[in-house]
């Protein structure tokens, strides 16, 4: 029985701002063990980013956390104090961003930035910084490290970049990477060659992975359970397999219907009518049954609450709540 | 009549964000209150700014005389109030007519770069470090003070800054994709360069122009004050503060009000400026409908 | 030899400047020696990486940029240098959407004169009223609404912005559009929608598209040819069924094995190409490709790069040994074909 490493429950995050309230995260659960990948995915404005922002606290001032638990090896994040968050940050739960070019200090060689981590949560000596700094880069693959933390992020690819990334997070010995569309930015031959290196790291350290994204073709690779969010809450949770094979709920089918795949046309693909609802107005109820072929009258008047329909298998919808 | 988010111009962001602004409300209140005196002044002011009273020269403040009166017997308080229009007709002249050259400027060097752009630069450059002051003064001198010099003088030495933040946000807003794609279009470079990158530095243009105004003001007073601009017995503020120099021991009134004025209106257009410029904030377009 | 759009060996060089007098010290070598037709109502997609060189194709045939060797003809006509009243003219006939849509759209517009901006430029309305009416009739076609019109861009989501930015590249009536990775911003059902407007709109206005992606899957189920960009020059270019059939370039096989597909829990063998995308300024020797192909040979190293031989009917590869990846690596694609 493998242990649950972060368990969210019941997460309501709503944002302040000068149009009014957003209400961007409503009633999030799940939970991720050590070991695992989680792929939380969904398309703009689900709340997947502002979950992880939320997980890592680095919400933005005009964001509330209304209700909920983030519960990390036994602790409850959300009643830490800075200093105590301060420590889990980098340390045991590390984040990679999607555009290494901006998340590069441009004025800090490799080392310098990987050294930032190592000194602020380990404390360490400059030669076994700079060991350390060698060793991590030649666990993610790239070449001649000596030189390479000599360099400055101008100087690097980007795939090179989004490697030295991956180990800045490493440095600090993370049980969970939480990875926020780590690839959307690659070429696909480095993106291919990105996921090789994460299999392989997960093999080798055993760590537990957040991975968020947009595009469904990684998660089936690389996930072992997905959630999939639509319009700040959880549709669909379960393990990845039955996702795919299976799906239940009736965004998840048409979002797979409508990713183009090789050896299809245009006309093979499923389009979901309507548009993504503005958060500042969620619709009533459901917040999918504007654009749900299988909309019923009690969809419009109640939230359909996450509900294990088989085994392992979660979801948000009324077709499944015969009650 | 609230229009939704969604159909929100600019101009309508900016006055929502205003009109929440307290301290913008009482800036904006006073120029209204300045506009309106200066048109309404033959009405509001009880004596003639011009006409000397040899029966009361050099009297205090008082009751009939708010402000005292000067040593020809004219009333301060009158001879201010009209004074309003001479600093508003100098802060706007001065403000077009730098505009005028300077934006003009500004916009060829940034949108054309090359020869057009070296060249506007180098003349931005020279103007730029000759002593502002000196050269106004020696402008005015050559045209031979009044108004119209005045106005001359001092745009000539303002626009050249200008010229210099409109070229710099010409250059950003040229590299937009939107530029680009207004001349895949086939879009002509004058239509590109009055609807699409003029309107997209207007934000800029509009808090630097009014926090200038007062640049204006004072450098008119200036130019009063050391008698190559406006001349008397033109109730001009700096002219004012100037010929009561003599008096400032026996009678401190007949320079401090003026100054006071152009405190007031400098610090008022100060304010004004500010807070468009908070209001007029890069996180101008509504918050978008996905957050 | 035909074709709506043809392009002739057509080279673009960008200098590089260093040094306080700005002395060319080299060429970025963004494409160099590109020959393709497109056909009237096709829709030719152009997949390839970083650096390779395919937004400047775009914006070269589309004449935002000036050719520097070559020659682009469109119907018969050569548009390579021309300029002023002519090249305003071929404006209309072709247009380019961007990739992405809000960063296209004035924000101080509102959406009808977005629209509408090029029709009163190029006189194509007599008065307002038609004017609007030309512009709501666009709007539609993208499956927009009137209200939409008085709006500026922040009230809208990506999709609708790219939707908005195909009215306007409606407007004038182009024959010919290049898309430049126009759904790589917008999330997967918006996507979906997208491709299936540009699909209808081609079919109903006769419309040819040169489409550029870095996806191959999206440039899979749009295109009819698809021609293959690596280090500015075009590798393989044949009919997408054969791209993906039996493809030809070791660079073709490498970006198909590298797509992930949609089987859960499937982790493909992949074709793991050593190195990285050099750059373009100081491209390799011989064939551009050679440093990264685990087939190159003497010949590939040094003298000429391979010439673009056609080497069945229709089906173009620039390699020496056409044939040996197909040989090496066929049960890569047995493994593709199951998706």
């Amino acid at each position: 029985m493998t242990k649950i490493l972060l368990d969210i429950k019941d997460l309501i995050v709503y944002f302040y701002t000068e149009e009014g309230i957003v209400k961007a995260l409503e009633d999030v659960g799940f939970s991720i063990k050590k070991g695992e990948t989680l792929g939380l995915v969904g398309e703009t404005g689900c709340g997947k980013s502002t979950t992880a922002s939320t997980i890592m606290y680095l919400l933005p001032p005009t964001a509330r956390v209304l209700k909920g638990e983030i519960v990390f090896k036994g602790k409850d994040l959300l009643k830490l104090s800075e200093n105590e968050i301060n420590e889990i940050r980098g340390r045991e739960i590390a984040m990679v961003y999607q555009d290494p070019m901006t998340s590069l200090n441009p004025v800090l060689t490799v080392e310098d930035q990987i050294a930032e981590v190592l000194i602020y949560h380990f404390t360490m000596a400059k030669k076994e910084v700079k060991e350390r700094a060698i060793n991590l880069l030649k666990d993610v693959d790239i070449p001649a490290p000596e030189r390479v933390i000599r360099m400055y992020p101008h100087e690097l690819s980007g795939g090179m970049k989004q490697r030295v990334m991956i180990a800045m997070a490493l440095a600090g010995n993370p049980d969970l990477l939480i990875l926020d569309e780590p690839t959307t930015a690659l070429d696909v031959t480095v993106q291919a060659q990105f996921l090789n290196l994460i299999e392989k790291l997960q093999e080798k350290y055993g760590i537990s992975i957040l991975w968020i994204t947009h595009d469904l073709t990684v998660i089936a690779e690389m996930a072992d359970m997905v959630v999939v969010m639509y319009a700040g809450y959880v549709v669909e949770y379960t393990d990845v397999t039955s996702l795919f094979k299976n799906s239940l709920h009736p965004y998840t089918s048409l979002l797979l219907k409508a990713v183009p795949r090789i050896g299809t046309r245009v006309n093979d693909l499923e389009i979901i009518p309507g548009v993504v609802p503005n958060l500042l107005y969620p619709p009533s109820g459901c917040r999918f049954h504007p654009r749900c072929p299988s909309v019923k009258s009690i969809c419009k008047k109640q939230k359909p609450p996450l509900m294990e329909v088989e085994n392992n298998h979660f979801v948000a919808c009324h077709l499944y709540n015969e009650n | 009549m609230v229009k939704s988010y969604l159909e929100r111009s600019t101009v309508q962001v900016v006055k929502r964000r205003l009109l929440r602004d307290k301290v913008a409300q009482i800036g904006l209140f006073t120029i209204l209150l300045i506009i309106l005196i200066s048109i309404f002044v033959p009405f509001l002011a009880p004596y003639s700014p011009v006409e000397p009273d040899y029966s009361k020269t050099l009297q205090p403040p008082s009751k009939n005389h708010f402000f005292g009166t000067d040593e020809f017997g004219r009333d301060i308080f009158s001879r201010t109030l009209y004074g309003t229009r001479y600093a508003l007709i100098v802060g706007l002249g001065v403000v077009f007519l730098a505009s005028a050259i300077g934006i003009t400027l500004g916009l060829l060097a940034g949108y054309f770069g090359g020869i057009t752009d070296g060249m506007i630069m180098r003349t931005v450059d020279i103007m730029m470090s000759i002593p502002a002051l000196v050269l106004a003064i020696a402008l005015a001198g050559v045209l031979g003070g009044g108004l119209k010099s005045i106005i001359i003088a001092i745009g000539v030495i303002s626009w050249a800054s200008l010229a210099r933040l409109v070229r710099g946000e010409t250059l950003s807003i040229k590299e937009e994709p939107y530029i680009e794609v207004a001349d895949s279009l086939g879009i002509s470079n004058l239509h590109i360069i009055f609807k699409h990158i003029l309107p997209n530095i207007s934000s800029s243009l509009i808090v630097y122009t009014t926090l200038s105004m007062p640049d204006a003001i004072l450098t008119s007073a200036a130019l009063s004050f050391l008698g190559v601009g406006m001349q008397p017995p033109t109730p001009e503020w700096g002219l004012m503060v100037s010929e009561g120099r003599n008096f400032l021991g026996s009678a401190w009134w007949i320079s401090t009000f003026p100054g006071l004025a152009i405190m007031v209106i400098s610090l008022t257009f100060n304010i004004v400026g500010d807070a468009l410029r908070d209001a007029l904030d890069p996180k101008l377009e509504g918050k978008g409908i996905i957050n | 030899m035909g074709g709506l759009i043809q392009v002739e060996n057509l080279k673009k060089y960008f200098p590089v400047k260093k040094g306080f007098l700005k002395r060319i010290v080299g060429y970025v070598k963004a494409i160099d020696g590109v020959s393709f037709i497109v056909n009237k109502g096709e829709t030719l997609g152009l997949v390839g990486e970083s650096g390779c060189g395919k937004t400047t194709l775009g914006r070269t045939v589309d004449r935002l940029l000036v050719p520097t060797e070559g020659r682009i003809y469109f119907d018969g006509r050569e548009i390579t240098h021309i300029q002023g009243k002519k090249l305003k003219e071929t404006r209309k006939d072709i247009q380019i959407v961007f990739q992405n849509p809000k960063a296209s759209i004035d924000p101080r517009m509102t959406i009808a004169d977005v629209i509408g901006e090029s029709l009163k430029e190029h006189s194509l309305v007599k008065d307002e009223k038609e004017l609007k009416e030309r512009v709501l009739e666009l709007i539609r076609e993208v499956g927009l609404e009137e209200e939409h019109l008085s709006r500026f861009r922040h009230a809208f989501s990506g999709g609708q912005l790219q939707r908005i930015t195909i009215a306007r590249t409606l407007a004038m009536g182009p024959k010919v559009i290049v898309l430049d990775e126009p759904t790589s911003a917008l999330d997967v059902s918006v996507q979906a929608k997208i491709l299936k407007l540009l699909k209808k709109l081609q079919k109903e206005h006769n419309l040819t598209y040169l489409f550029i992606s870095h996806d191959l899957a999206v440039i899979s189920v749009i295109s009819d040819r698809i021609a293959v960009i690596y280090l500015g020059k075009i590798v393989e270019l044949t009919d997408t069924k054969r791209i993906f059939n039996s493809p030809m370039h070791p660079y073709t096989w490498a970006l198909l094995s590298s797509n992930p597909g949609l089987i859960p829990k499937h982790k493909p063998k992949r074709i793991i190409l050593k190195g990285e995308i050099p750059s373009p300024i100081n491209p390799p020797s011989g064939c551009r490709f050679h440093p990264r192909c685990p087939f190159a040979k003497d010949i590939c190293k040094k003298g000429e790069p391979p010439p673009f031989t056609e080497v069945k009917k229709g089906h173009f590869v620039r390699c020496y040994f056409p044939y040996l990846a197909q040989k090496e690596w066929a049960p890569f694609l047995k493994e593709k074909l199951t998706h």
